[in-house]
């Protein structure tokens, strides 16, 4: 069976002082299609790591990491940057959009980057907001949002070049309880309805109950719960 | 690119405003400065600058001054008949009384044959003719000082009086208009009563008469018109201290903008990191800072160009400034290449931008 991201045996080390940490010792981990995937562990355990790796943002300094069924270990940054482009979607802790942007252009601007012509994008663009309830804020600036909606602009964002892959990073470390449901209701609502892989690093033990799989970091090792 | 380039710009006014403005004002001083610079260098060489001969013989002890050199041709126009390919160059500074509004002007006389290469003709009024009335041509700078054709003009020291019967353009020596008359009003008993000239000079190339003037006139030597034009007094240190200046504020616009740029870019590294993240390349990146400051400076540019035009206009008359254009697309591109320059020293830090920096890092 062909998987949307896989890993194997991945390792990464970082230094610290003279010793070397192993954050990720031998992952072996795939991601099925139409799946939501959440990890947990404690903090400094390695979440965000794997995530950055996985995301092809941070290279492994050891196995593989196949994406759609091609191994990018090897690429160079340029071919990284359009792996991230077409096969990934990214959601932050923080919405991370850019300021001066209206919510359309945040869009806009990941749809010409990946060379869409402004027609083909804008019908896109409209039904996704659409999708995320933010129709009423299209031409708002990022300042003019609260929490909740910019992380759903950020979930349009990942959403909206059609990538296979959606990591999510604790998306929602700055919303409160019923916001935080609302997020990741939304992200698996999204994930199912596209037919997407996502996974999503989280804190948040309540949240658990949207995910197919739940994994845990421990000491470098990620186990499926 | 572009639009990306433009939105943000957009957004951030009042801070790409304010660099603008700062591009504006050192491109102004500029411009300026180096209108200045020429205004400055024509208004003391412009009659020489406008000669058409390029071979001057001088004293060799003038050090290529003209009023420091000086010769007597008597035996000169035995040897060789005027208008057999030299003309004498003679200068002679002189103080006017302008009897209609009692002021006085200083200018420099240079005595000519109406019909050589040495006399510029008029742009208005009557060209000089070749007999002995004290008839002169002035430099069209004169207007500003109330002088009209028509008008006399009274030279204290010689006791003589000169009627005004037409204009030239630039023609200006030592910050001080030309007046011309012709030679044979000047070779006489109340203004010149030998035949001397400041420097011969040759109107046509012939190695002969160049050889006969060096055998007949002692003590002199040959020198191309630019060691006369530096060495007028005044030229060489005023254009250096005006061209030091434009130096000085092309090196420090580097600096400014460079730092200006470093700062936008730095202030904005995280945006570099998410960017790069959701897979928008160095190029990309680059492109758009690039074309950003291509837009500010050029907008700016303009700005300056037209309020260095407006400063021209208003500039009181006797002022010496020249709006060139060509000196102009000079500067101005100049200033553009700076800028770039500038803006290319923060590219290093957007290259170096990590993209997984935007992973697990809460704002
Ligand atoms: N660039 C780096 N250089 C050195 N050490 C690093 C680097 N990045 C991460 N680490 C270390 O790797 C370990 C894992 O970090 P990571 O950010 O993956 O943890 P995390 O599980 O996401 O924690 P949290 O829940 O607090 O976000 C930490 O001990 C951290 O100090
Ligand atoms: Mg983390």
């Amino acid at each position: 069976m062909r998987y949307p991201l896989e890993t194997k045996q991945l390792t990464k080390r970082f230094k610290d002082g003279d010793d070397t940490i192993e954050v990720l010792n031998a992952v072996d981990f795939q991601l099925e299609q139409g799946s939501f995937t959440a990890v947990v562990g404690p903090s400094g355990s390695g979440k965000s790591t794997f995530l950055s790796i996985v995301g092809a943002l941070l290279s492994a300094d050891e196995g593989q990491l196949i994406v759609d069924g091609k191994d990018i270990s090897t690429m160079k940054d340029q071919q990284l940057s359009d792996v991230r482009l077409k096969s990934m979607g990214f959601i932050f802790q923080s919405a991370n959009l850019i300021p001066y942007l209206t919510v359309k252009d945040q869009l806009q601007l990941v749809a010409t980057l990946n060379k869409q012509t402004k027609k083909q994008s804008l019908e896109k663009i409209k039904a996704m907001l659409d999708d995320v309830g933010l129709s009423h804020r299209i031409n708002h600036y990022p300042h003019q949002l609260s929490g909740g909606e910019k992380q759903r602009v950020a979930i349009a964002r990942a959403f909206i070049n059609d990538p296979a892959v959606i990591l999510a990073d604790e998306p929602t470390a700055n919303l409160d309880e019923e916001r935080s449901k609302e997020i990741v209701a939304l992200i698996k609502q999204e994930v199912k309805a596209n037919n997407k892989a996502a996974i999503m690093v989280t804190h948040d033990e309540s949240l658990l109950t949207y995910c197919d799989h739940v994994y845990e970091m421990d000491h470098g090792h990620l186990k499926q719960r | 690119m572009f639009k990306l380039a433009t939105k943000e710009m957009g957004f951030s006014k009042v801070k790409y405003g304010l660099i603008g403005l700062i591009l504006f004002l050192i491109a102004s001083l500029v411009l300026i400065v180096s209108g200045l610079a020429r205004g400055l260098s024509n208004d003391n060489i412009a009659a020489l600058e406008t000669m058409t001969v390029d071979d001057f013989y001088v004293s060799e002890d003038s050090e290529n001054v003209l009023d420091q050199s000086g010769f007597l041709l008597e035996d000169l126009i035995a040897e060789v008949e005027r208008g057999q390919g030299w003309e004498p160059l003679i200068t002679q500074s002189l103080r006017l009384d302008h009897a209609e509004n009692e002021s006085k002007l200083a200018v420099t006389l240079i005595p000519v044959l109406p019909s050589d290469q040495l006399y510029p003709g008029v742009i208005e009024g009557e060209d000089l003719q070749a007999n002995d009335q004290l008839n002169v041509v002035i430099d069209q700078t004169m207007k500003a000082d109330g002088v009209s054709i028509g008008d006399t003009l009274h030279a204290e020291d010689l006791e003589l009086y000169f009627t005004v019967i037409g204009f030239t353009e630039n023609q200006t020596y030592r910050h001080a208009p030309v007046i011309y008359m012709s030679e044979e009003a000047f070779y006489v008993e109340e203004i010149s009563p030998h035949k001397v000239a400041n420097a011969v000079v040759l109107t046509e190339s012939n190695e002969e008469v160049r050889k006969t003037i060096s055998a007949t006139l002692a003590d002199g030597v040959w020198v191309n018109r630019s060691d006369i034009v530096d060495a007028v007094p005044g030229h060489s240190s005023e254009q250096m201290s005006l061209n030091m200046m434009i130096f000085f504020l092309i090196v420090i616009s580097v600096f400014v903008l460079g730092a200006f740029f470093y700062i936008l870019t730095i202030q904005k590294l995280n945006q570099f990191g998410v960017l790069k993240a959701i897979g928008a390349k160095n190029k990309f990146l680059i492109g758009t800072t690039l074309l950003q400051v291509c837009i500010l400076t050029i907008i700016s540019l303009t700005l300056a160009v037209l309020f260095t035009w407006f400063t021209s206009t208003i500039l009181p008359e006797g002022m010496p400034f020249d709006f060139n254009l060509l000196n102009i697309a000079i500067y101005t591109g100049l200033m553009l290449i700076v800028s770039l320059l500038g803006a290319l020293i923060s590219s290093r830090r957007i290259i170096k931008v990590d993209p997984q920096q935007a992973m697990g890092r809460a704002e």
